[in-house]
């Protein structure tokens, strides 16, 4: 059962346009990647409801997004990029005002966050720094009962000991019965380690939707010279990057023959090819 | 919205402290001159400043952002800015109150109601176009749309009454629930602009 569905999403800004269409199964991570402004803060912002799509449905637990009552969309927590949180205000001030906004608020639990991730309770927000601040999004998104997590770029300029912390702490939300998370970020290394379902989005289209482990058993990075690319079956090479002495190629392992030298592709060197890369 | 008010305070926390000198200072100084304008001038400028300020303070912040993804509803978001701006306009107005008491000798009436008035349409103006345009560049449409409806105001004080025999009782009586029905037009045109905005 899905969490989540996206059903030919539509987004147009100008001459750009997002179109999208996905799933986020009970139970599982899904990661969103992409290069910058590929599409995926406007898919995450769509389904936030802070933007208003120009097409398509989002589906949450089967229910359109658009009919969620307040208790319903309040079941979808997220972290934006720029956390959205008021700086003018102490984690303990945020406290009796989020325990006013969201019905299912759990102030001992947001209390035990804080001070796991040892935050400090009267400190102003302004004066965090950038990983404490979005360790204290986190918390608060941690804070409330819900079913999804939703999570934009929360590990975007964080040094690794934090972002392990970060990782971590989606993956006890996920363990959780009846849940699901979707994560946007452009550190596939992160992804690689904490998703099931990798969506690949590029120039606002979603290229690929597949599990993650799937993915990298598939695709294969090939360093050959030109003449034996021109005796390759075409049709298993999915791009081709022109180095100044090589050639590399991303293609399915399967219908490429043994004895080349191969490197299983990371989600990185999927994300070049299919961004720098050409087609045969 | 309860949440949404805390978060307001305590955002203007540190404002609010100076705003109340300053409403204390120009009703301390209308009384001082016996003159009613200081202490309705400031009653003026607060209701709009504090709320400008704290619309600001969302922008800065990104908490639109936020506060449209938890799930709480335009007509709660856009409300509890009307709410605030109304809560200092209630209390700068029981501070004029004080002073306008005691120099009620040297006063009309009208001198007390007239401002309290400005102050409800200069918050009906100023929350649509702020909600409309942005803190920035709001400022500006704001500032002409507050000149234009309080230049007409004054305007129609001064030649309204007379030409459709309007007494100043009437008007007293009447000034009050139209500036309240302006306030609440305003709420209702904010509440549909702000359905329109994506952050």
């Amino acid at each position: 059962m899905n969490k989540l569905e996206i059903n030919s999403l539509v987004k147009t800004y100008g001459d750009f346009k997002a179109e999208a269409s996905f799933a986020v199964p009970c139970g599982s991570v899904v990661g969103l990647i992409g290069e910058n402004g590929a599409g995926k803060s406007t898919i995450i912002k769509s389904i936030l409801g802070i933007v208003r799509p120009d097409g398509g449905n989002i589906l949450f637990d089967g229910k359109d997004i658009e009919r969620l009552t307040r208790e319903e969309r309040q079941q979808i927590a997220f972290v934006l990029d720029d956390t959205g949180l008021p700086d003018e205000l102490s984690l303990k001030m945020l406290g009796s005002v989020l325990k006013n906004m969201y019905r299912k608020w759990d102030e001992g639990r947001y209390k035990r966050l804080i001070s796991s991730l040892a935050l400090p309770e009267n400190q102003p927000i302004k004066e965090f720094s950038k990983g404490m601040k979005m360790k204290a999004a986190i918390a608060v998104a941690l804070s409330y009962e819900s079913k999804l997590l939703i999570l934009d770029e929360p590990t975007s300029g964080l040094d690794p000991v934090v972002r392990d912390e970060i990782l971590g702490m989606i993956y006890d939300y996920v363990s959780g019965d009846d849940r699901a998370a979707l994560i946007s970020s452009h550190i596939t290394s992160d992804l690689e380690k904490l998703c099931d379902y990798i969506v690949y989005v590029h120039e606002g289209k979603v290229l690929f939707s597949q599990p993650k482990d799937e993915l990298l058993e598939k695709f294969g990075v090939y360093s050959v010279d030109k003449k034996i690319l021109d005796e390759l079956d075409k049709s298993a090479v999915v791009r081709v990057l022109q180095r100044e002495y090589r050639t590399e190629l991303l293609a399915l392992r399967e219908g490429m023959p043994e004895g080349f030298d191969m490197r299983p592709a990371r989600l990185d060197d999927i994300m070049l090819f299919y961004s720098k890369g050409v087609t045969l | 919205m309860t949440g949404l008010l805390i978060k307001d305070f305590y955002n203007l926390r540190k404002q609010i402290v100076w705003y109340i000198a300053m409403i204390v200072l120009f009703c301390a100084i209308s009384v001082f001159v016996r003159n009613s304008a200081f202490g309705a001038t400031i009653g003026i400028l607060v209701g709009v400043s504090l709320v400008i300020t704290a619309y600001a303070y969302e922008e800065k912040d990104g908490w639109n952002k936020f506060v449209a993804a938890s799930g709480t509803g335009r007509y709660a978001i856009v409300g509890e800015k009307y709410i605030l701006g109304l809560i200092f306009a209630v209390l700068s107005d029981a501070a004029y109150l004080v002073a306008f008491i005691l120099i009620r000798e040297y006063c009309d009436w009208l001198d007390y109601i007239l401002p309290v008035c400005m102050q409800l349409i200069v918050l009906a103006v100023a929350l649509p176009v702020v909600i409309k345009f942005g803190t920035e560049k709001g400022r500006v449409y704001m500032i002409a749309a507050m000149a234009i409806s309080v230049v007409a105001l004054i305007f129609a004080l001064m030649f309204v009454p007379e030409k459709w025999g309007i007494t100043p009782e009437i008007f007293t009586a009447a000034a009050i629930p139209l500036s309240l029905a302006a306030v609440v037009l305003s709420y209702f045109i904010s509440v549909r602009i702000y359905g329109k905005k994506q952050f």
